[in-house]
């Protein structure tokens, strides 16, 4: 009976399969692989006489893309095809290449230096397009216009805004003894385009971007004393804001870009401080015998996190502007300091030192709590978020020299950013700038 | 009576005749032998003799009595007028009587001679019709007698006849009796044999229809027991072939669901933004073959790197493992994704 039972409920069961194959299997996918995403970036195609343009863009568009971390362009010599255009593409082929996203475009001479750049970005699976444009642009822009490119499919893709048309700040080193001379530097976010901003005999520190990303506030000891300064990129026109006994450091934009968080030690001792940029007035914040330095803004602008090793070692702490008891962040390790913020808040990086001695830059989740190591360095310093938070600009040593790095959030592209000469340190990451 | 003035009217009416003659004689006899009594009348003075009550009325009586004593005298002097003419009378009538008794006398003795003459004749007459009598009654004795003995004949005769028709009539109804109960009793005797063999025939038809029936039931029996069973054994095969069938698809169900997870799963390029809680549900169409032919995005994680991504996945994860030559295509037609990663350490 039981067995009849069984066999009647295996067949009714058997009946009902079919029946529910209609609404198809269910398949859970709980892990992926680690690992950029494969996309492929046909080379423009040039429909000029002559010489073709200087730049070349897709190159460009890869290694941005390949930078962030997120994707992983196609080697050249892996392109199964070359089209320019939407009507020439092979999706299958693509699909089959196991490339989900395909990037063509195409040059088009508009004389006097001009130029028509022509892109579609297309999704090689459902076979349709992600994004398309067309846009006028002069030779000695086209860089610029890789970078939108790039930022086009980044936003495309991911939903971010891609943060390849901003700019990097950092402090470049070169010479010896009486030849030593410290640079600030602006370049492009992939390291090209580079340009200086200040050039002292002394040394430069602690770039910071304004919000509108028009001006650099930083740290220079020329006449051997420290004082902090404002300095519009554009013109190079600057203003000493600080020039306090003792240390005058770290400077730090508030959000609405009227303040200034320092560091002064004009009371004796290292302690925070919020100048008004409009009104020159300063306003302590923090009050403790130990050294509190490095400070960033909550993106509210409604608090302060910095450094302090009050509690022994250096540790990031976080004190409101409106008065209350600064509360300690980190508690991994006995030495956590120069903290940058993400822009939407939840995420700091700063410099560890792990177990080995080494300093790392670390990534701290404010929610979880969870702190990760990205980068494996010994002397890793000054972390600076991208302005989508995608990346974290940081500086380091390779073969005894400073160096730039950018290493993508979840720490698995790490990339060095390349300069012809002397050490680069004291890097900082742009805003976006205003669309 | 009737008879006799039926067969002899003369002798009939003669009879009558003399017999009425001899009744008038009888009665003129006795009026001879009757005679006149005046000897009465003096009872009429009694009655004069009533007593008077008034002078008138005696008066009146007196005159009445005069009167009558007149009229009684008148009616005397008549009488004896009368009676003197009545003797005379009655002496002419006696001359007369005595004449005509003379000539009665005579006439009787004429009568008498006569009715000697009459009587002889009459008696010859008696004898004669005595004899006639007699004779007739013999003869109606010979004739009552001959007719008694036909009648005895006839009815001997009819007796006979009538015993013979009865007897005739009794043995032809016996006979039809008989032929009747023999008719009868043969008929019902084939009646009884048809019915026996009917009965027999419907007997043996019963006994074969019951056998047929039986056969047939224990046939269908058979049948439907070997078909019961048959079908059992059907059915446990496809049931167990059904199971089996079922288990097999199961397993390579399981298989190839398996193959295509992982096959999916090394091609999704899990983003670094897919944070904890981050799923999309996306729905497949495959082609024979297992060529995705569509991918739809069924429930958005919200992220679109996290969709791009489990998108490109399906995608490229194309074709997806299915079971050889088609089998259980049709299970793997539509096949439904959802994407989770498990939570990070």
């Amino acid at each position: 009976m039981t067995r009849r039972l069984a066999l009647l409920l295996v067949l009714g069961w058997a009946l009902w399969l079919p029946l529910r194959a209609g609404a198809g299997l269910t398949i859970e996918i709980t892990s992926g692989v680690e690992g950029a995403t494969p996309i492929a970036i046909v080379p423009f195609g040039w429909t000029g006489k002559g010489q073709p343009p200087p730049v070349d863009v897709a190159a460009v568009v890869a290694a941005d893309l390949a930078r962030s971390g997120r994707f992983a362009p196609l080697p050249r010599k892996e392109l199964i095809s070359r089209p320019t255009r939407g009507n020439e593409v092979n999706f299958r082929d693509w699909r089959l290449m196991g490339v989900g996203s395909l990037l063509v475009g195409r040059l088009l001479p508009l004389g006097k230096g001009r130029l028509r750049l022509e892109f579609q970005l297309f999704d090689t699976i459902r076979g349709s397009q992600l994004a398309g444009y067309s846009l006028a642009v002069t030779t000695a822009h086209l860089r610029q216009a890789a970078h939108y490119v790039s930022d086009v499919v980044y936003e495309a893709l991911t939903g971010e805004r891609g943060a390849f048309q901003t700019r990097i700040a950092y402090v470049t080193v070169t010479g010896k003894g009486k030849k030593r001379r410290y640079r600030l530097q602006v370049a492009d976010a992939d390291g090209y385009g580079q340009r200086t901003i200040v050039t002292s005999t002394e040394p430069l520190l602690s770039p910071a971007w304004s919000p509108d990303g028009r001006r650099l506030a930083y740290v220079s000891f020329e006449g051997r004393h420290a004082a902090v300064y404002v300095q519009e990129v554009a013109t190079g026109r600057r203003t000493e804001v600080s020039r306090d006994k003792g240390i005058n450091g770290a400077p730090a934009w508030s959000p609405d870009g009227t303040r200034l968080a320092l560091t002064l030690s004009r009371d004796g001792n290292p302690e925070i401080y919020v100048l008004d940029l409009r009104t020159g007035r300063r306003r302590r914040l923090t009050h403790d015998p130990a050294i509190d330095t490095e400070p960033v803004w909550e993106p509210d602008g409604r608090a302060i996190i910095f450094t302090s090793d009050r509690g022994g070692g250096p540790q990031l702490y976080r004190i409101p502007l409106d008065g209350g008891r600064a509360r300690r962040l980190t508690f991994e390790g006995d030495y956590n300091s120069s903290a940058d913020i993400s822009p939407d808040g939840r995420r700091l990086v700063f410099v560890h030192r792990d177990a080995a001695g080494h300093f790392r830059i670390a990534l701290l989740d404010r929610r979880s709590g969870e702190m990760r190591m990205l980068s494996d360095g010994v002397l890793d310093e000054s972390p600076s978020f991208a302005p989508n938070g995608s990346m974290v600009l940081y500086a380091t040593e390779y073969r005894g020299r400073g160096v730039l790095a950018a290493v993508s959030v979840d720490g698995r592209v790490s990339q060095r950013l390349r300069f012809q000469a002397g050490d680069v340190r004291e890097p900082a990451w742009s805003p976006f700038e205003k669309r | 009576m009737f008879r006799l003035l039926w067969e002899d009217p003369l002798a009939f009416l003669a009879s009558l005749v003399i017999h009425a003659g001899l009744l008038a004689l009888l009665s003129v006899g006795i009026d001879w032998n009757l005679h006149p009594s005046l000897g009465t009348v003096p009872e009429a003075k009694k009655i004069v003799q009533a007593v008077a009550v008034d002078e008138a009325a005696v008066e009146k009586e007196m005159q009445r009595l005069q009167e009558l004593e007149a009229r009684k005298r008148r009616a005397e002097q008549q009488r004896l007028a009368e009676l003197e003419r009545k003797a005379k009378e009655a002496e002419r009538r006696r001359l007369q009587e005595k004449r005509r008794l003379e000539r009665l006398r005579r006439q009787r003795e004429e009568e008498a001679r006569r009715r000697a003459e009459l009587e002889r004749k009459k008696q010859e007459e008696a004898a004669r019709l005595a004899r006639l009598k007699a004779e007739r009654e013999a003869l109606e004795r010979r004739r009552q007698e001959e007719a008694r003995r036909l009648a005895e004949l006839e009815r001997q005769r009819q007796a006979a006849e009538e015993a013979k028709r009865r007897a005739e009539e009794e043995r032809r109804r016996a006979e039809a009796e008989a032929r009747r109960q023999a008719e009868e009793a043969r008929r019902k005797a084939e009646e009884a044999k048809r019915r026996a063999e009917e009965e027999k025939r419907r007997a043996e038809e019963a006994r074969r229809k019951a056998e047929e029936a039986r056969r047939r039931a224990e046939e269908a029996r058979r049948r439907a027991e070997e078909e019961a069973l048959r079908r059992r054994l059907e059915q446990e095969r496809a049931a167990m072939e059904a199971a089996e069938r079922a288990r097999r698809e199961q397993a390579l169900i399981a298989k190839y669901t398996a193959l295509i997870r992982d096959k999916v799963e090394r091609n999704w390029r899990q983003p670094p933004t897919s944070r904890d809680g981050l799923a999309c549900v996306v729905q497949v169409r495959l082609i024979p073959g297992g060529e995705v032919a569509d991918v739809r995005i069924v429930e958005s994680s919200g992220d679109r790197a996290f969709d791009r991504s489990v998108i490109e996945a399906v995608g490229l994860a194309s074709p997806l493992p299915l079971p050889p030559n088609g089998e259980l295509f049709e299970r793997f037609r539509n096949l439904t994704f959802r994407f989770a990663p498990k939570p990070r350490r």
